[in-house]
């Protein structure tokens, strides 16, 4: 019976019994370097919603972005500009790492993939009056169980000229657990459920699998925007090479 | 001409590197190529970087190929030596072609003259990144 008791509580997620009263339950940590363990796992709106599911001003936006502007160049990611919230946690490149810092009071991102960061803080404080509206916007956490439920507002509209649309009336509900996959090992599995009532009729799924990062794996810097400076200076100074302006 | 026209022309034609940031629909995934070249130029960074190679064709004329490459981190974590590729090197490039302009590629992986391969073990051809 005692055994018994013993195992449930192990398989419960390992909380201890202290003084009669039942602990509170363990809850997973997500520290850790991460990395996309799966593009076919991943789940986006601007892959995968339909014209169903836009709402008809966003449709429009979206075919005239397609029909009338070069979208191999027109791109905001061209140009060093982060999409943000969902599109952070749901990009398809490989090999990026994702570092993630869980202490008692938030849970930082770091996120290679042109520099970017989030910081989830637990607790349901309101979004300051002083918090500017954002691309990864305002994210709070509370456990349901051994999952993390973290909801996200206060984002910053986008520019409607481009792949990815986000109205400043985005909000977004991410549940994150930790699972053990047959081939990936542990894996971060991030469901997100993005409402959007500007650009969605209804509510549309996001979703990213993460892995862990091989040992020794090291988040570096990714400085998009210094090769933008670096190529602004090159055309100047072939330009001033012309007109016999460099020595 | 004068010379601020000369002045813009140049400005504008020179390619904007971090403009040229590659989108899967330029590139034929269908098909790999490989050139072999000098290098007259290499330049690792992020998002892209780009090995300008000069290449020998059929008729003996030798002409420049621009050779893009995934982002800098990326191929750090899968084993390129960027000490190793340098201006003046012998080395075959191979990977997808550009749709609309010539001598112009994505390169998936170089191998060089010494027979190492600097490429993307666990890469596929259903993306680009």
């Amino acid at each position: 019976m005692l055994l018994g008791a013993a195992l449930c509580v192990l398989a419960s997620g390992g909380s201890a019994l202290a003084g009669g009263k039942a602990a509170k339950p363990s809850t997973p940590s997500f520290t850790g370097l991460w990395r996309v363990a799966d593009p076919d796992l991943i789940v986006r709106p601007d892959v995968n919603a339909t014209r169903d599911d836009y709402t008809p001003e966003a449709w429009a936006n979206l075919q005239d972005y397609r029909e009338h502007w070069d979208t191999k160049v027109d791109d905001p990611a061209k140009f060093c500009v982060a999409h943000g919230m969902p599109n952070t946690m749901t990009s398809r490149a490989r090999d990026y790492l994702v570092d993630i810092y869980q202490t008692s009071d938030r849970i930082t991102v770091l996120v290679e993939f042109m520099d970017n960061h989030r910081v989830i803080r637990f607790g349901d404080a309101p979004v300051p009056d002083t918090f500017a509206p954002s691309p990864n916007g305002w994210s709070r956490a509370k456990w349901d169980g051994r999952t993390l439920v973290i909801e996200t507002e206060a984002l910053k509209e986008k520019n409607p000229v481009g792949p990815m649309q986000r109205s400043d009336e985005a909000r977004i509900v991410e549940r994150w657990s930790l699972v053990k996959h047959p081939k990936f090992g542990e894996v971060l599995d991030i469901d997100m459920t993005v409402s959007d009532p500007k650009v969605f009729r209804h509510p549309v799924k996001a979703r990213q699998v993460y892995m862990r990062a091989e040992p020794g794996s090291v988040l570096n810097h990714y400085g998009c925007a210094d090769s933008l400076w670096d190529d602004w200076v090159a055309r100047k100074q072939a330009a001033r090479k012309a007109t016999g302006t460099v020595p | 001409m004068n010379v601020k026209k000369i002045a813009l022309t140049v400005l504008f034609a020179t390619p904007l590197a971090a403009l040229a940031h590659h989108a899967p629909a330029s590139w034929d995934l269908t098909q790999r190529i490989s050139v072999t070249g000098e290098i007259k130029e290499v330049q690792f960074r992020n998002p892209h970087g780009h090995i300008v190679l000069a290449v020998k064709g059929a008729d003996g004329k030798v002409s420049d190929w621009e050779i893009e490459t995934s982002a800098a981190n990326l191929l750090l974590r899968r084993g390129w030596k960027f000490k190793e590729v340098k201006v003046g090197d012998t080395i075959t490039a191979t990977g997808h072609p550009n749709k609309e302009r010539g001598q112009y590629l994505y390169t998936r992986e170089i191998k060089l003259k010494d027979g190492r391969v600097f490429g993307d073990p666990t890469g596929n051809d259903k993306a680009l990144d």
